[in-house]
């Protein structure tokens, strides 16, 4: 096992989210099956105080995941010095099986934590708590996700292996036979850079019509097609390589750390946009205007970094890539 | 106005050293009515009163203040009930030493965001009635029991509350300031505030004031 100082702090936060996640599902079990904010029996005021206090729990989970996330990304990237065939954090999670999987989790817990805080805070806003029963059962739901992205993590470290050659960014990321996404570069950029800023045309268009479905749906879209539009174009100008087309190098000092820039825009901006979206079709009365305004402006600020560096580019040199 | 129904409150419930505070007490008081809780010390009457305020929660029963399940609102949606329908006068007081007499009054409406002016002309309105204007400014710290007492009131009124609740409101006053404070409740009485006076004290016990009195003994209703 790969145990530098910040793998150790990886894994004992991990170990902490286990403990106290282990802890906090437990009791969303009886929260989820007895609570009855009607009753007045003592057994429902024991319950208001454990789900205060579960409650309590997740919300710091997820206030560490946060920058834990970023902080794998980081640590993955320094590792990558270790890793003979490494340049970046892409080689290393590519270097164990179940790495991009892993990454997966990831991203995925992140957003499943941040419906949970918003279901809560939805919860908190009503005197009778109407969704505590449905926040504590998606908890018990979510804490399978939390646990297998902790084992996950236990083993990616312990699968590193420092003898042991990996493929480089610049060749999982290609059209040469050996990327297993070799696919997605058969598709133009003129139909991809089309689907992608029509669908921010749209997005715009529904945050001033404040339209819950089409929003939920155009950001959903927006997250795997940003992703493929910053693999296949953006990216390329970012590292003036018409070549290299990989999603991690940009995270890099090399490049002033915009990755983290990009994709905490285009992460938040999808983020609040699905949150306002589901909190306005679980809650008609509202709009919850200020989901929606946070959605608008880090998406667009995602639309507007990214754009800038194919247009510098070409402001520069007079050609494009 | 006040509606308790078996109302228990267990400290340290289901551990070794649980203790029963209250035992399935229950009792309406009606708007306008002034009601005298009375018992030994360790009877209740102060967990009672905390309760009906809802800073704490029963263990088991239902308290309805106001129309509200206060025992069952979320802590913030209590805060904001009770900044605008309650207050309370402390045993200790509970005064802020090194903030003035107005400091003091206007404490619990800060988190409203009632524009200052607002603030300023109920605390005078509030200071001039009960005779502390003079001391707008003084720390606490200078003050006599009295004239702290006073500032005490003025601090549980500034809120213009339906519901007074006072807990040993004369523990810590001479012969003289009690009654000067009983003649205040009479005042604040006419005006229909409801009124719960916790307190063992037996210059209460045969007021006119006094509309009702319900007595506890060991956490239960006698």
């Amino acid at each position: 096992m790969m145990l530098s100082p910040d793998v150790i702090a990886i894994l004992v936060l991990d170990a902490l989210f286990l403990l106290f996640g282990t802890f906090a599902f437990v009791l969303s079990l009886g929260i989820a099956r007895h609570f009855d904010a009607h009753s007045f029996h003592e057994r429902q005021y024991a319950l208001e105080k454990k789900a205060l206090l579960v409650a309590t729990i997740i919300q710091y989970i997820f206030y560490l995941k946060l920058p834990l996330f970023l902080f794998f990304i980081f640590t993955s990237d320094t590792i990558s010095n270790l890793i003979t065939g490494a340049m970046c954090a892409a080689g290393v999670v590519n270097s164990v099986d179940f790495g991009l999987l892993l990454f997966a989790f990831k991203i995925i817990n992140l957003y499943l934590f941040g419906f949970w805080l918003v279901l809560h805070t939805l919860d908190l806003k009503n005197e009778t708590l109407p969704y505590t029963r449905a926040k504590f059962s998606l908890f018990v739901l979510f804490f399978f996700f939390l646990v297998a992205e902790i084992f996950c993590d236990f083993y990616f470290f312990n699968a590193l292996n420092i003898d042991k050659i990996v493929s480089c960014c610049g060749t999982l990321f290609s059209a040469t036979s050996t990327s297993s996404i070799r696919f997605i570069f058969e598709l133009p950029h003129p139909i991809l850079l089309s689907m992608f800023y029509g669908t921010f045309a749209l997005h715009v268009m529904l945050f001033f019509r404040k339209d819950a479905l089409g929003f939920l749906l155009v950001n959903l879209f927006f997250i795997p097609l940003s992703i493929l539009a910053l693999i296949l174009f953006f990216g390329t100008y970012i590292y003036e390589l018409p070549t290299h087309h990989c999603p991690f190098c940009f995270l890099q000092k090399e490049y002033h750390y915009v990755g983290y820039l990009i994709y905490i825009t285009l992460f938040g901006g999808t983020f609040f946009g699905i949150s306002a979206s589901i909190m306005s079709l679980a809650d008609q009365r509202k709009t919850y205007a200020s989901f929606y305004r946070y959605s608008f402006y880090l998406t667009a600020l995602f639309v507007a970094i990214v754009s800038a560096y194919p247009l510098l580019y070409f402001y520069r040199n007079g050609v494009w890539l | 106005m006040i509606h308790l129904n078996t109302v228990s409150k267990i400290f340290n419930a289901g551990a070794k050293n649980a203790f029963c505070a209250l035992d399935a007490v229950s009792f309406e008081i009606k708007q306008g009515e002034v009601v005298l809780l009375k018992g030994a010390s360790g009877s209740g009457k102060s967990t009672l009163l905390s309760l009906i305020a809802g800073l704490g929660k029963p263990t088991h029963g239902e308290i309805v203040v106001g129309g509200k399940h206060i025992s069952k609102l979320p802590d913030h949606f209590a805060a904001l009930f009770r900044r605008s329908s309650i207050g309370f006068i402390f045993q200790k007081f509970n005064l802020i030493p090194t903030l003035s007499v107005f400091e003091n009054i206007i404490v619990p409406l800060i988190p409203s965001n009632i524009p200052e002016k607002e603030l300023c002309s109920r605390a005078n309105s509030l200071m001039h009635r009960f005779g502390i204007a003079e001391k707008r400014e003084t720390l606490i710290k200078h003050l006599s029991g009295g004239e702290q007492q006073r500032v005490v009131i003025c601090r549980a009124l500034i809120n213009n509350p339906r519901i007074l609740l006072c807990d040993e409101p004369t523990a810590n006053l001479d012969a003289t300031l009690s009654y000067e404070f009983v003649q205040m409740m009479q005042t604040l009485k006419t005006e229909g505030k409801t009124i719960v006076i916790a307190t063992h004290d037996s210059l209460f016990f045969d007021l006119p004031l006094i509309d009702r009195s319900i007595e506890l003994s060991k956490g239960k209703q006698i």
